[in-house]
């Protein structure tokens, strides 16, 4: 529960790696959870697509969704397991990068991704009266998600470019229409800083 | 645009048995149980002693409530005055989604502006937690000259830290600071 320290009761929320780090938890288990067999899971380890652990952690869960959501798309296994590393890869030189570039190389990319969050915003409240009741409840859920992770905006989370990223795409999947905007309509004036 | 993993796909199916519960919440299963039976926390309708993880976020809020000095009562009212879940029907729905827009827009405009600041502040909080690992504590208590060393450069660093902070601010500090003198003079007039 690292999320719900500094705020109020409204941000207490729990995540993937805090439920493995606070509970043992069998394949069968993380099975039941992923929706993917504890027969596919062994033999994902067994083929070393999932690296072999004692006990099944965030990571592994992470990165066995991913596979999973490729096979949904009808990818073959390895092309899947290829395609969830290369995501996994590309996020964690995103985190790399926010951590250890220099400052004004990392604030330039976070500022760039605050600005297309606030302007998916803007594509949301311009659409809201055309979406759906469904559409309604996933994008609220997608901004709670975003703004727990926030810790209700005081702090700069770890790992904002690529939440910032998953919270654009969630917006976009959430809603029919398309959320795009012309650049003078971006929240925030071109040349601020 | 990278989008590793969306917790909320798994997060949505776990369920957890009274014990794994307690242990995530840090509680015991007997206080769970009882949170329980008094309608507080909500157990899985066809399995009482099994509960999502929205439920026990429920029962967390609370714990913390009470060690903030809370009674029970008290926390679980508190627990209600907070907005946070989804409201019922789709019209609340449609106005909840434009508070948390214009709250969230907000967050995010103030964040932009102090970006450069938390990702030092940040930077900075990762270089202390690694200074209070406990191999750490006991290696930078040794008195050899490797950790001599590693003392004066961690020293120099914040020396250095402070010095910058001190140069960057000392223009709008002067401004907004008054001197303790003239608190006084405004003082006495006010009281005079």
């Amino acid at each position: 529960m690292k999320r719900a320290g500094r705020t109020g009761l409204a941000d207490a929320s729990f995540s993937v790696a805090d439920i493995l780090e606070a509970v043992p938890v069998s394949l069968s288990q993380v099975a039941e959870w992923t929706g993917i067999s504890r027969r596919q899971l062994a033999y994902w380890i067994n083929q070393r697509i999932l690296p072999a652990e004692p006990r099944p952690s965030a990571a592994m869960v992470q990165q066995a969704m991913l596979i999973k959501a490729e096979l949904d798309r009808d990818i073959p296994l390895r092309r899947a397991a290829a395609k969830a590393e290369a995501l996994l890869q590309a996020a964690r030189a995103l985190n790399e990068l926010e951590e250890r570039a220099p400052v004004d190389q990392a604030s330039a990319l976070i500022r760039q991704r605050i600005d297309g969050c606030l302007a998916a915003l803007v594509g949301i409240d311009r659409t809201l009266s055309d979406l759906t009741d469904d559409e309604v409840a996933q994008v609220l859920a997608a901004i709670h998600r975003f703004r727990q992770a926030m810790a209700g905006g005081e702090r700069l989370p770890g790992g904002f470019l690529v939440l910032a990223d998953q919270f654009v795409e969630s917006l976009s999947t959430s809603v029919a229409v398309p959320l795009v905007l012309t650049s003078d309509e971006l929240p925030i004036a071109a040349g601020a800083s | 645009m990278v989008t590793a993993f969306d917790d909320a796909l798994v997060l949505a199916r776990i369920e957890l048995n009274v014990v794994d519960a307690a242990r995530l919440c840090g509680i015991t299963a007997r206080q769970l149980n009882y949170w329980t039976s008094k309608g507080y926390v909500q157990a899985l309708c066809d399995q009482p002693r099994r509960y999502t993880v929205q439920a026990l976020a429920v029962a967390y809020r609370i714990k913390r409530s009470m060690a903030d000095g809370h009674s029970l009562e008290r926390a679980v009212r508190l627990l209600h005055d907070v907005v946070d879940g989804a409201p019922a029907s789709p019209a609340e729905n449609r106005d909840a989604v434009n508070r948390q827009i214009a709250l969230l827009s907000d967050e995010l405009t103030t964040l932009r502006q102090s970006v450069e600041v938390e990702l030092l502040r940040r930077r900075l909080e990762a270089c202390l937690d690694q200074l209070e690992q406990p191999a750490v504590v006991q290696s930078l208590s040794q008195p050899d000259s490797a950790t001599l060393t590693a003392r004066s450069t961690i020293e120099t660093a914040i020396a250095a830290i402070n010095a910058a902070i001190r140069a960057a601010t000392a223009p709008a500090l002067s401004y907004a600071e008054p001197s303790a003198a003239g608190v006084e003079g405004s003082l006495r007039t006010t009281a005079g």
